[in-house]
């Protein structure tokens, strides 16, 4: 572990933080909230980076007309477009509005709607790659929730809704709490790891 | 939050500092027995597969932040990176690292910078291999639908904080190779459970780093969790015992 002015810059920004969410001190209220406020200010200027980044990369790909090139045109001219038209007009001009709910979202909504399909074919094709009996099970589940929730033609199954409604309440509530201890202890040790100065992902 | 809670949150974090430093700096030299995750294991055999075909291997950090909730899965992500860009970065096609945030995709750079330098190739460090793939959770989706068939990937990993649009991005990898995956949101580990060929549950998305040595703190904290999961559970169900008896 190798201790340099940025290492302890961080974990000193770190324990301030922490201290300042669990004592109500108002000075340290104050130099947590000027903390947080740089660190969103430097999230904004690493978003411009990150748009930078991502002209780099399509406009390398156009220049070596690797494949998939096409779309990378695509994309640099929908980029320029979009941040012209939001720069000149602003973000709540009926233009810049336009954009978002008649391009942005209708595409978002497509991908919704393929994830849909994508994910009915992955569930039939992890039988035959990963026959197991949890698989068996998963799949099983999902056919008797999908019954008991569709609404069927000319049959009512008071029974499977019932059963339907148990495995949502009951083993899946169970579950799904099991999962969030283990990932709430997983981010805290995530979280100690760096303000202990053990994992450093930045300079090292 | 009350104070009861913060006290709580207080005591189970200096628990868990205390057992990470404890882990860590007792038997410094050994390194703990770790129960087999078939995930990491792919993990680990995707990326020696890799290096000696000379193919290329995706590293989906997610669309994630280093400022919210999710910054811990990014974190895992960034670990996984150092190790799996010192190994592959002697191969020809070095792994390609995928985010949606400025700040994600400028520490991906320097965990590349830094593992070109320790295996002393810094000629051969491109700045764009941490990329960003898109901008918002289905701009990153689509956007890195397309890195597995146009950038010859035969392996994906998706470690890193990712919703429902995961799924698209392990199907898409599926399609050229081989995919391991794993999340923090539960609806979206569910849907990496079918689109991926070995999805890590729960918690076995932190104890990546341990299972590839990134540093002894890493299997430190996987022992760390071990014992205060314990402890809670033991809470859970003394508490509930204690309710239904009607003491509390």
């Amino acid at each position: 572990m190798k201790f340099n002015v940025s290492v302890v810059v961080a974990i000193a920004t770190g324990l301030i933080t922490l201290v300042a969410y669990f004592i109500p001190l108002a000075p340290l209220q104050a130099v947590r909230g000027a903390l947080l406020q740089s660190g969103a200010i430097l999230a904004t200027v690493a978003l411009m980076l990150g748009a930078g980044n991502l002209l780099s990369v399509h406009a390398r790909k156009i220049r070596d007309r690797k494949p998939g090139h096409l779309y990378s045109i695509f994309l640099v001219i929908s980029l320029l477009s979009v941040f012209i038209v939001v720069t000149i007009f602003g973000t709540q001009h009926p233009y810049s509005v336009w954009i978002v709910t008649q391009v942005q979202q209708p595409l978002e909504v497509a991908l919704t709607g393929l994830l849909a399909g994508v994910l009915v074919i992955a569930g039939v094709r992890v039988m035959f790659r990963r026959p197991h009996w949890s698989t068996y099970l998963f799949f099983v589940t999902a056919v008797i929730v999908l019954l008991g929730t569709a609404p069927l033609p000319f049959v009512a199954i008071p029974v499977l809704q019932g059963f339907r409604n148990w495995l949502a309440q009951v083993p899946a509530v169970g579950g799904g709490r099991g999962l969030l201890l283990g990932i709430a202890l997983g981010a805290a040790t995530t979280g100690l790891r760096v303000l202990m100065g053990f994992d450093q992902p930045y300079q090292r | 939050m009350g104070a009861m809670e913060s006290v709580l949150a207080l005591v189970v974090g200096l628990l868990l500092a205390g057992l990470i430093l404890f882990f860590t700096f007792l038997r410094r030299g050994q390194w703990p027995t770790l129960r087999r995750l078939s995930a990491l294991d792919a993990l680990s055999a995707d990326l020696g597969r890799s290096v000696e075909s000379g193919t290329r291997l995706h590293l989906s950090l997610g669309d994630g932040t280093l400022y919210g909730p999710e910054a811990s899965a990014t974190l895992v992500g960034l670990a996984t990176l150092s190790q799996i860009a010192k190994a592959g970065s002697v191969s020809d096609k070095p792994p390609l690292a995928t985010s949606a945030d400025g700040a994600v995709a400028l520490l991906s750079q320097d965990v590349y910078r830094v593992a070109f330098r320790h295996q002393r190739a810094e000629d051969r460090y491109d700045p764009l291999l941490g990329r960003i793939a898109g901008l918002g959770p289905f701009g990153y989706a689509a956007g890195t639908m397309h890195t597995a068939p146009d950038e010859d990937v035969t392996a994906t990993l998706v470690i890193g904080p990712q919703g429902r649009e995961a799924a698209l991005v392990a199907e898409a990898g599926s399609r050229r190779g081989h995919v391991v995956g794993g999340t923090l949101d539960p609806v979206a580990q569910a849907l990496l459970y079918v689109s991926a060929d070995n999805p890590l549950i729960g918690e076995e998305l932190f104890a990546t780093g341990a299972y590839l040595k990134v540093n002894r703190a890493h299997a430190a904290s996987v022992q760390a969790q071990d014992i205060v999961r314990w402890v809670v559970i033991a809470a859970a169900i003394a508490l509930a015992a204690l309710g239904t008896v009607g003491i509390l």
